[in-house]
């Protein structure tokens, strides 16, 4: 019959066209791997909401870090497809995955952490079990264990942070790192150049974060 | 990618065929489930979908010749928006709505006049199909407009006396590569299967 026929045609198009809407492959815009070996790649489990604590003992007149990182989080967010993480805030050090403070006054201590070297404007510290594989709680100031995988100390000096657009480029800065950015740009148009100058990610920074979150992390909070 | 303005065309250019025929226009109301393929990949593993979702919808048909009718339809579902990224981690994104209004052609091929059980219909058509989402999700980031779409389907009579049927469809629409800044780059197919019950000839 002419109908069965033209049916079967159909449904054989039909098959042959189930070739799905595809998003291809994206190279970063940059090396994100932790300088430990070959590189190392972290980042949250995807569709993680990261528990952040803002210390805001110490804050500069006007420096808001509590919207700082809600902001952060917005515009890091703005290169996100599929919800790969958000950010909550909680009211307590003994809540968070991360911590945001100024270098005034602490509520962990990192003594016994990798560190970078100091003198920036921001730092991003970690701690890892020896083999680097997994990152572990970093200690409470009280000596109690936490489960605050990330420390972030912003700087309060002037000098360092002179305004308040330089205070948010800073902790966007540093809250590229905490998802997953383990190095520096070399282009002053990203906002992860070693001295950022630019208040947003660049498209390099987006196409990183997205490529970083969706390769297997050899280190994990 | 369809232009809104084509599909609106196509829809409006099948209508034709019915306005002319005789004026026994039959309404019909259905209600169902639908389900779809992936409504993205991405390269990284990702993918989105629609679940499972209810689907209801309305139509009016006219006999055009013996056994053969012309259909005009329109159908709305919503279903829940699911993220499952490669890493076997998945996350619910919300929901969204598709919405298709479309003209078909249908041919009865059983004992349709007489008003008996197994009375079975066959239909081709073709359409536009609008779909929504949370905006923050790929392939939600951007206004896609109408999408144009071809459906193919079948109907079993399942009461004598009472216009009551099975209905088994399946359509297909285009998504893909519509703007500057879509990151579905390359334009795929997704197919919908929409089961449910009819009632009107």
């Amino acid at each position: 019959m002419d109908v069965r026929r033209g049916l079967v045609l159909l449904l054989l198009t039909a098959a042959s066209a189930c070739d799905a809407p595809t998003v291809p492959s994206e190279a970063p815009g940059y090396d994100p791997t932790l300088p430990f070996g070959a590189g190392v790649i972290y980042h949250w489990p995807l569709g993680r909401s990261i528990a952040v604590y803002a210390h805001t003992a110490g804050a500069p007149d006007g420096f808001d870090l509590p919207g700082a990182i809600l902001r952060a989080n917005e515009i890091w967010g703005d290169a996100l497809r599929y919800r790969e993480f958000d950010v909550h805030l909680v009211s307590t050090p003994a809540e968070a995955d991360v911590v945001f403070h100024f270098d005034t006054d602490s509520v962990v201590s990192v003594s016994s952490c990798t560190t970078p070297a100091t003198g920036a404007a921001g730092i991003t510290s970690f701690c890892t079990n020896p083999g680097v594989t997994q990152f572990v709680g970093i200690p409470l100031v009280s000596g109690e264990p936490s489960n605050v995988k990330f420390d972030v100390q912003i700087s309060a000096s002037p000098v360092r942070i002179p305004n308040a657009a330089a205070f948010q480029r800073i902790v966007a800065h540093e809250f590229g790192h905490v998802i997953g950015i383990g190095r520096h740009s070399a282009s002053m148009a990203d906002l992860m150049f070693g001295a950022p100058t630019v208040d947003i990610p660049s498209d390099a920074d987006a196409q990183t974060l997205r490529y970083v979150l969706h390769q297997p992390a050899q280190l994990r909070p | 990618m369809a232009h809104p303005a084509r599909a609106t065309t196509l829809i409006v250019l099948l209508a034709a065929a019915p306005l002319a025929a005789q004026s026994d226009g039959r309404p019909r109301f259905e209600a169902g489930l639908a389900y779809s393929t992936n409504l993205l990949e991405d390269a990284n593993g990702t993918s989105v979908s629609y679940a499972v979702g209810p689907a209801i919808g309305a139509g009016y048909a006219w006999t055009l010749s013996p056994g053969t009718n012309a259909v005009l339809g329109a159908r709305l579902s919503r279903s829940g928006v699911s993220i499952d990224y490669a890493d076997g981690g998945s996350e619910s994104a919300g929901s969204g709505w598709v919405i298709d209004a479309r003209a078909m052609l249908e041919r009865e091929i059983g004992p349709c006049a007489a008003a008996e059980r197994g009375c079975a219909t066959v239909h081709a058509g073709a359409g536009a199909v609008w779909a929504t989402g949370p905006d923050d999700v790929a392939p939600f980031t951007v206004d896609r407009g109408a999408m144009l779409a071809g459906e193919i389907g079948a109907a079993v009579r399942v009461a004598r006396g009472l216009p009551l049927f099975l209905t088994g469809a399946a359509q297909a629409f285009r998504l893909g590569g519509s703007t500057v800044g879509d990151p579905v780059r390359e334009t795929g197919t997704v197919m919908r299967v929409i089961l449910g019950v009819r009632h009107g000839r």
